[in-house]
């Protein structure tokens, strides 16, 4: 998995490429606890996550925990529909804003 | 050092030696026997302990009828300090109207609680029945007369599942559908909000909660919320996800409720199980499912009372004796096992050690706990420890349990005034002859239904014993008298050592992140199985009320909690009203009749000893 980061407009944007699992989810929250603040709003690009497990779902339930108790803002960007299903199936889906393009996210 | 000089009012609990009508001068010895008199004067009140659906039971004027050797009174006062320590009475609670007649060993007093308790909750968190049950509406904070927010607030997994048990513990003792609709409902509203189904290994475990903000926005609450948990997903949370369904499942056998709870197990089996050294660690990473992972902080490779003992009480015991399957039993005595090897700590304390590092070794520096004993959890491994020597027989099981109960009133009871205290020093400090208190000598209303349970369940087993029957009796009698709450409903969170409730912060609610018809419903449930069948001798009134496809092999056991074999028997059973014979009156099963419909199931279960 590879993890970047970026800004558009007032967001932090951070870039994952590949799969998220049991496996790469802790380097997921490493890096986010090292490099957001979340002093900014935050974006996931997960137009590059190919798989995302029941750890990638619980990291981020708990990413979207320590945004809300931060009141700021979390999305996620360009997740794709066998993504987007599984965050339907197990109920998770309401509980993230979906965008399609960086470009959509609120200046 | 210090002189007591001033006046101040407590409270003396004992029994009656004496009373002079002329003088209204009283004499009593507490529960250790030492002496007391106590002037009464023409403003001393006095009624009888009475039960949520009763008014007051005035005895003022019947104070010299009453004040007979023997007779079990709780007598409110203040001291004077003259020549001589006076101590003037304000009011006296009697146990009962006769000597060795405790009201709350009527028959049905329990059951009538329960009813009570249930009704209230049904009120408060639905305003049943006026509106239909619906979990949507549950809050786990309930004020103390039954209010609730209605923006900002936060439901709980296990609030709700602790809810779920009693009102499914309730529905059992009375045969009231609205329990049932709302064990039902509840569970329901469980599974479809607060599980989370691993996708990857088909694992299930229980959210948190759901946190709603004054938006409306709602939010998943994966892990703990609580400074003892933080970011972790606890064993406890996930053990008490159960409670609820479980009690659920002896009613109805839904086939749904066995499938989440052997999922959970798996995850109890493979992620908090200590394979190298047994038992269950405490806490989980909520990404890895390690209990190793070094995030866990003070909680990482941790095992406690809670997440080795709690499977018992919370629902293995009563998934047993739903199913009787041969590996919930097995996963009870290792459980039990554990506790018997690893707790006692005889050359340390009188309290067990419950608090452990991944090898057992003793962890007493762990947050608030520090080298402190929970008085109630030493009381409840003793009753739960009686209960599975009913089926697994083993000596150490009954020896423990006796010996926690031959020790505990000398260090966590309070003699002067009955009950027990809460959190207390598990270790005297030199020229100490009291445990001193962690924080207070407050009482909290869980910490007695331990008590109440521990010596109910002995003297059950031990019917010659007159100490188990002592402590029983003094515990049952004190919390009937303190902690009804006959203005609002439901029983008090705690209360002063000397019965007045405490009414401040947390302790003020009725429903928080520990109160929530719990403790209150299962002590009424299991008072009443104890106490009827096992002292009283009386028979009693069951219900079920199982679905067509429900229990395997349409067996539908009735056992109410793990007894001496051979103590009970179905003395009758009627499904829909009718009288029905095809059951196993000394393996207490029924067998049901095919139906294309629900079954109200009706046993009564009759004492084969006399």
């Amino acid at each position: 998995m590879l993890i970047t980061k970026s800004q558009y407009t007032l967001w932090d944007i951070v870039h994952i490429e590949g799969k998220i699992d049991t496996k790469t989810s802790s380097f997921l929250q490493e890096f986010i606890d090292n490099e957001v603040e979340f002093s900014r709003p935050l974006a996931l690009d997960m137009s590059l996550v190919t798989f995302l497990s029941s750890a990638g779902l619980r990291a981020l339930l708990l990413l979207s925990r320590r945004s809300h108790s931060a009141g700021s803002q979390l999305a996620l960007i360009g997740t794709n529909q066998n993504i987007v299903d599984t965050m339907e199936v197990t109920g998770f889906l309401e509980y993230f804003t979906l965008y399609s393009e960086i470009e959509d996210l609120s200046h | 050092m210090n002189r007591i000089d001033f006046t101040f009012s407590d409270l003396i609990s004992g029994y009656v030696d004496h009373y002079h009508e002329s003088l209204r001068v009283l004499n009593v010895s507490t529960s250790d026997g030492r002496p007391y008199e106590i002037q009464l004067t023409p403003n001393t009140y006095a009624k009888c302990t009475h039960n949520l659906d009763e008014p007051w039971a005035d005895r003022g004027a019947q104070l010299a009828d009453l004040l007979t050797p023997g007779q079990l009174v709780f007598v409110y006062g203040t001291y004077f300090p003259e020549d001589e320590i006076q101590f003037e009475a304000n009011y006296i609670i009697f146990a009962g109207d006769d000597v060795d007649q405790l009201r709350c060993n009527e028959p049905g007093w329990w059951r009538r609680q329960i009813d009570c308790i249930a009704a209230a909750y049904l009120k408060w968190q639905f305003n049943f029945p006026q509106d239909h049950i619906d979990y949507g509406n549950y809050r786990t904070l309930i004020s103390l007369t039954g209010g609730k927010a209605y923006e900002d607030y936060t439901q709980e997994t296990d609030t709700i599942s602790r809810m779920v048990y009693g009102m499914a513990s309730a529905y059992m003792l009375t045969g009231k559908d609205e329990y049932l609709d709302a064990a039902e409902k509840g569970t329901e509203y469980l599974r479809e909000h607060m599980r989370f189904v691993d996708q990857d290994t088909g694992l299930i475990y229980w959210y948190h909660g759901i946190r709603t903000g004054r938006d409306g926005r709602q939010q998943k609450l994966l892990v703990s919320e609580f400074s003892d948990d933080y970011d972790c997903i606890p064993a406890y949370e996930q053990i008490y996800a159960l409670a609820g369904p479980v009690q659920t499942y002896r009613l109805t056998g839904d086939s749904s409720i066995l499938a989440d709870v052997d999922k959970t197990i798996a995850l109890f089996n493979q992620h908090y199980l200590d394979q190298d050294n047994g038992g269950y660690y405490s806490h989980i990473n909520a990404i890895s499912l390690s209990p190793h992972d070094k995030t866990l902080g003070r909680n990482q490779a941790r095992k406690n009372w809670n997440s080795v003992g709690d499977h018992a009480p919370a629902y293995l015991i009563n998934l047993w004796l739903a199913t009787v399957e041969p590996g919930y039993l097995q996963m009870l005595e290792n459980t039990f096992d554990w506790i018997v090897k690893y707790f006692p700590d005889d050359q340390g304390s009188p309290f067990v050690q419950e608090k452990f590092f991944d090898d057992w070794g003793k962890d007493q520096s762990w947050g608030w706990q520090q080298n402190r004993a929970v008085v109630g959890h030493n009381l409840k491994i003793a009753w739960n420890l009686m209960r599975f020597c009913s089926i697994v027989p083993k000596s150490e099981y009954s020896e423990l349990a006796c010996k926690i109960a031959k020790v505990m009133p000398s260090v966590g009871y309070d003699a002067q005034r009955f009950g027990w205290y809460d959190v207390v020093e598990r270790v005297l400090e030199p020229g100490q002859s009291f445990h001193r208190f962690a924080w207070h000598d407050r009482k909290a209303w869980w910490q007695q239904e331990q008590g109440i349970l521990a010596y109910l369940v002995l003297y059950g087993h031990h019917p010659d014993d007159k100490m188990f029957k002592k402590y029983a009796w003094e515990s049952a009698a004190f919390y009937n008298a303190f902690f009804l709450d006959h203005n609002d409903g439901g029983v008090y969170f705690n209360t002063l050592a000397n019965g007045i409730p405490f009414l401040v912060g947390t302790e003020r609610f009725k429903g928080s992140h520990s109160m929530s018809a719990y403790h209150s419903t299962e002590l009424c449930f299991l008072a009443t199985v104890y106490h009827e069948l096992l002292i009283a001798k009386r028979p009693i009134e069951l219900f079920f009320k199982p679905l067509p496809d429900g229990f395997r092999n349409r067996l539908l056991r009735v056992s109410p909690d793990m007894l001496p074999h051979g103590h009970v028997k179905i003395q009758e059973c009627t499904i829909d009203g009718s009288q029905y014979y095809d059951f196993d009156p000394d393996d207490l099963a029924v067998q049901l009749p095919v139906s294309d419909h629900r079954l109200v199931v009706r046993v009564v279960l009759t004492p084969t000893i006399e």
